[in-house]
């Protein structure tokens, strides 16, 4: 709903919020990527679920695909799989970050997205989701577990959510494009290149610029800068040779991660992962 | 004093028949002439007057060779009261001199005569005028004091015109003394001379420090009666401009007063008795208006000075006024002609505005106004420089009216009103500015209106037509409207009880008119476009009986709208009012009654997926209060109230609206279609202490209140956005000496509930996080507290006058919370908070 504007509206992005958005403080899903980005919607992708973890917790991890219809948002899915939607589990890999989940967008026949892909267009009214806990944290995987999944969870993120903290889970979806177009003209995922030496090491308040480069990119794209620890004085910057200002915390000693996000605005999503040290 | 000024007069008009008689010494050849004669005291009744009531005083005078008198002489056998009054008019008479047989002037005797008679009226000796100083207009009623060479006090009265006479006075310096009543002292000096009439203007300074115990020119603050509903306050306009804390918006006092919660970042809505801003109604003498304030909250829609008076009643209005659930404030314009021209021009921080009201003929007036707002060009520069992509709001509003008063007291009106606001939200397209959001709001009103005393009953009847308008051009491809064109019928006729006999009140209110209406913002829902006809037409009566002490107003109000061939939806509310004078201080008040509100065209056409079979929304208040008046000025108001809400309608909160509430909204948001299964129930009591004196006008108000909504039956109860258990206000201003005023308002009260975030989720490709709210009010921003200072100060020429003021909100620089607000990521609660103290200068120029 829009209200009446407020007449003076005071829309100011200070220095102070810009940094604290690029913050990761909790268990946060960092990057949805699907390789291959674009794909017919019966052939095998992974979805990469990118996962920061600064606590270090662990986290389990769920993805569904829901292509929402009628007026009650409901996923055909559900009903095209008479109620046993598909759904996939993963945990995230300390060492990469990530869990890698085997997925099939969609294993049935659904005329009317058959019908959109035939004519050669591709198709975006589905969406991918993904749901990181800390372990045990969250009834969905015990959901799954014994197979008592309540689909209109999975089509409604605000019902998932209901009860739990924000503390410790993490919600994310993104569009899938489904296309029947030849593989090899279909859009690839960047690759992310970082134009200086890792791990990135400073001095506890001071700050270091960081270029990289981006390639394999259809259009031009736009990398989001994330941290475990400091922050960035900007939330985003243009691909293909994005140049972000990592700035440390004042207190020294510490040490976690960065993660660069470039999105190609064609579903194409890569993630570089970096250590970040503060002497 | 006076009977002794008038019969002076009386003698000189008449005029001393003065003549030179054959004189005593050796005769010149021409004799002195007589030239001028001052004015005789004529004596009073008590006097020995012979019945014809004139007295010739035969008087010996010696004329000196320069015309100068040497002495004055009268027979013994005049008595005394005679005598002297002959004798000293003959000692200030100028004549001539004699002259002898060379043409030499010498001096001589001769017998003049003096008559003094007890019909005629003096010569008139000072005529004057006495006026405000500052301004066109006259002083009436008020004494001037006239004091002589010789120590002696004369008064005169000026009347309604301001005129005063004084006649018959001696020849000498004079003062003309004026004070007191609300008068700074003021004296101007005056040389009478024999058969000159001296004129004057005199000029005050109306001063409020020199209040006498009489009220003077002050207004009175309260109706002298209660009407029979609970609790209508009246404010008179010329206090409520110089309260402290609205930037002398007569409208927005009223959020000073009981029953009123504080609306966030100082705007001007009006939160009544728990209930929403768009559940109250505006009206301008009891025509309705589409919105009072300009932007919902910077200005009253209509320039102050056409205002005589702003009644606010918080609920249990009469059979009067319906199609609303809350509360109500009326603005009364001016009815009266005014004697005197009265223009004025004012500029502040925020706004310009030129007023003026003048008569156009013994019976008729004419009154213009306009206003229009520069915050535009105060912030802009500002929003600029800090690249913010807004364009401050402009709003304007115009109002012209032709008044005839007759003699008989009928009054015949003719008035136009305009407003309009825009705002924009700039970007850019193409390499050029251009408005990425751009709202505009509008409405104009010509109304013709008739109100006569017919016998015993006032008769009105008030035809009014207009067009209201709000449009929303969003990305340039994206736009909202709402036209409503409209006429609005009042023939009301209304008797006040006696205790001979009963009080009635009967009318029809109607309202019938064309709305149309899109919305094509793919964002907030489907497309919705529709034009539809309506009527709306309503009845209502009330009858009031006075059984000795116990005044009760039993009323029906039955309501209905009609889309043709779309719905129907109808209302019948029973009303009941009672008054119980205990005796000339306590007072009574009971009072219960159901107010209903009917769908709007958009919630029930199927153009919109509304719902054809939707019922009026309905409101049962009902309140009990003590009313005490222990002294003159003072006045105490404890009121208890408990209202319940059904079918209140809800659903299709995720569609686009106009309104101006919430300005934020937390929580989930029902998309489901419009039903009438909303309740709420609402209870709290006020409690208003008021004082009106010369030297001091002042409050305190206090509500404490609770209200809840449900939005379907079994659903769990929510707080209403704008709950506010406990609204503190203490508000005083003081006239000093100087013309100067002082003025300040403290406010506490409760922090509004919000639904808080409980968790959030992420699209990952544009980055954004959407909160995921609790379902319940749960949390409640921090409490309010603030300190508004106002001055003002009055520079009173001899032509015009110049007020300048200072109003400063928040001087207390307390960074209250106003709006809940989070990060970005919604992980942290950062709400807005209120501008800091914005000093508003105004200047205004009267004459």
């Amino acid at each position: 709903m829009v209200t009446r504007l407020l007449p003076v509206m005071l829309l100011v992005g200070c220095d102070e919020e810009v940094y604290a958005s690029t913050q990761i403080t909790s268990l946060q899903i960092v990057s949805m990527a699907s390789e291959p980005p674009e794909v017919s919607p019966h052939e095998s992708i992974d979805l990469i679920v990118t996962i920061a973890d600064p606590h270090m917790s662990g986290a389990e991890v769920a993805v569904w695909m829901c292509t929402p219809v009628g007026d009650g948002g409901q996923c055909l899915e559900s009903a095209a799989y008479d109620g046993q939607q598909p759904i996939a589990t993963g945990v995230r890999d300390p060492d990469t970050h990530a869990a890698a989940i085997p997925f099939i967008p969609l294993d049935v026949q659904v005329a009317e997205i058959n019908a959109v892909i035939d004519s050669g267009k591709p198709f975006w009214g589905t969406l991918a989701f993904a749901l990181a806990c800390k372990p045990g944290l969250c009834p969905l995987f015990d959901d799954i577990e014994a197979g008592t999944v309540n689909p209109d969870h999975l089509a409604d993120p605000e019902l998932l959510l209901a009860g739990l903290p924000m503390d410790g889970v993490s919600l994310g979806w993104r569009t899938m494009t489904l296309t029947s177009e030849d593989p090899d003209y279909r859009n690839d995922n960047p690759t992310i290149t970082p134009m200086f030496d890792t791990p990135v090491e400073v001095a506890a308040g001071s700050s270091r610029d960081l270029s990289f480069q981006v390639d394999e990119m259809t259009g031009s794209g736009i990398a989001y800068p994330l941290t475990t620890v400091g922050g960035f004085s900007t939330e985003s910057a243009p691909a293909p040779t994005p140049s972000l200002t990592w700035v440390a915390p004042e207190k020294g000693g510490q040490e976690g991660f960065i993660y660069v996000v470039v999105d190609d605005g064609f579903s194409g999503q890569s993630v570089w992962i970096g250590e970040a040290i503060v002497r | 004093m006076r009977v002794g000024l008038c019969a002076l007069a009386s003698l000189l008009l008449c005029g001393a028949a003065a003549h030179a008689d054959t004189p005593v010494d050796a005769p010149p050849l021409s004799l002195p002439v007589l030239e001028a004669l001052p004015a005789v005291r004529v004596p009073g009744d008590d006097a020995p007057w012979p019945d014809t009531g004139v007295v010739d005083v035969r008087l010996s005078v010696e004329v000196a060779d320069d015309g100068t008198i040497l002495s004055v002489s009268a027979p013994d056998d005049i008595p005394p009261a005679f005598r002297q009054p002959a004798i000293d008019a003959a000692r200030g008479a100028r004549l001539s001199p004699a002259h002898d047989a060379t043409g030499q002037p010498v001096s001589a005797r001769i017998e003049l005569v003096v008559r003094i008679d007890r019909a005629a009226p003096p010569p008139l000796s000072i005529e004057g005028t006495l006026l405000a100083a500052g301004s066109s207009a006259v002083l009436a009623h008020h004494e001037v004091e006239a004091t002589g060479p010789d120590g002696h006090v004369l008064v005169a009265t000026a009347n309604a015109q301001g005129h005063f006479q004084f006649a018959g006075l001696a020849d000498g310096p004079w003062t003309l003394r004026v004070g007191g009543g609300g008068l700074r002292p003021t004296q101007l000096a005056v040389d009478v001379r024999e058969g000159t009439v001296q004129t004057v203007d005199l000029r005050v300074v109306r001063d409020a420090a020199f209040q006498a115990d009489t009220v003077g020119e002050e207004i009175i603050v309260w109706r002298p009666e209660v009407e029979s509903t609970v609790t209508e306050r009246a404010l008179p306009t010329d206090l409520a401009r110089v309260l402290p804390g609205t930037n002398g918006d007569v409208v927005k006092v009223v959020q000073s007063l009981p029953g009123v919660a504080r609306a966030p970042l100082g705007t001007g809505n009006l939160i009544i008795r728990g209930t929403a801003p768009e559940d109250s109604v505006g009206f301008v003498d009891g025509t309705p208006l589409p919105m009072v304030f300009h932007f919902g909250g910077l200005s009253t829609v209509i320039h102050g000075r056409s205002v005589a008076e702003v009644g606010y009643i918080p609920g249990n209005a009469g059979v009067r006024y319906g199609r609303f659930l809350g509360g109500l404030v009326d603005i009364r314009t001016r009815d009266a002609r005014p004697e005197y021209p009265e223009r004025a021009v004012h500029i502040d921080l925020f706004q310009a505005g030129l007023f003026v009201d003048t008569p156009a003929s013994d019976h008729s007036a004419v009154t213009i106004s306009a206003r229009r707002s520069y915050i535009d060009t105060v912030l802009q520069g500002a929003l600029d420089a800090r690249g913010v992509p807004v364009r401050a709001p402009v709003y304007s509003d115009v109002q012209a009216r032709w008044l005839r008063v007759g003699d008989d007291g009928t009054r015949t009106e003719l008035l136009f009103l305009r407003s309009h606001d825009t705002f924009e939200y700039m970007g850019t397209e193409y390499g050029e500015e251009d408005p990425l959001v751009d709202l505009d709001l509008r409405f104009w009103r010509l109304r013709g209106r008739l109100v006569q005393r017919v016998g015993d009953f006032e008769h009105e009847l008030s035809i009014a037509m207009g067009v209201d308008t709000e449009s929303l051009q969003s990305f340039s491809y994206d736009d909202a409207f709402e036209q409503v064109a409209s006429v609005t019928v009042r023939e009301e006729w209304y008797r006040p009880v006696d205790t001979d006999h009963l009080g009635l009140r009967v009318g029809l209110d109607l309202w019938s008119g064309r709305e149309v209406f899109l919305y094509n913002l793919p964002t907030y829902g489907p497309y919705e476009g529709g034009a539809t006809p309506f009527h709306a037409p309503a009845l209502y009566g009330e009858v009031s009986a006075k059984l000795g002490r116990l005044t009760a107003t039993p009323g029906l109000r039955g309501d209905l709208v009609v889309y043709p061939l779309e719905a129907v939806a109808g209302s019948l509310d029973p009303r009941l009012h009672t008054r119980f004078d205990i005796d000339d201080v306590w007072a009574i008040l009971v009072a219960s009654g159901t107010y209903s509100r009917l769908p709007a065209a958009r919630q029930m056409l199927s153009a919109s997926e509304g719902n054809p079979s939707l019922l009026a929304e309905r409101a049962w208040q009902n309140s009990v209060g003590i009313e005490v008046l222990p002294y003159e000025g003072v006045r105490f108001e404890l009121t208890g109230f408990a209202n319940v809400h059904d079918r209140r309608i809800v659903g299709r909160e995720d569609r686009f609206q106009f309104q101006a509430t919430p300005f934020f909204h937390s929580g989930t948001v029902d998309d489901g279609p419009y039903q009438n299964t909303g309740t709420a129930t609402i209870f709290g009591g006020e409690l208003l202490a008021r004082m009106d004196a010369p030297r001091f006008t002042g409050w305190l108000a206090a509500t404490v209140s609770r209200s809840r909504r449900v939005d379907a039956p079994g659903e769990a109860s929510t707080l209403f956005q704008y709950d506010q258990p406990l609204v503190l206000t203490a508000l005083g201003t003081t006239p000093l000496p100087k013309n100067w005023r002082l003025g300040s308002r403290l406010r506490f009260t409760s922090g509004n509930p919000y639904s808080p975030v409980a968790n959030r989720f992420q699209n990952m490709e544009s980055r954004e996080f959407v909160p995921v709210y609790s379902p319940l009010t749960t949390e409640r921003l921090a409490p309010f507290f603030g300190i508004d200072l106002r001055v003002d100060k009055t520079f009173t020429f001899e032509h015009w006058r110049l007020t300048t003021s200072l109003d400063i909100q928040n001087i207390s620089i307390r960074p209250n919370p106003e709006l809940p607000a989070w990060n970005s990521t919604y992980t942290a609660f950062e709400p807005i908070t209120g501008l800091p103290p914005i000093p508003v200068f105004g200047l205004e120029g009267a004459w």
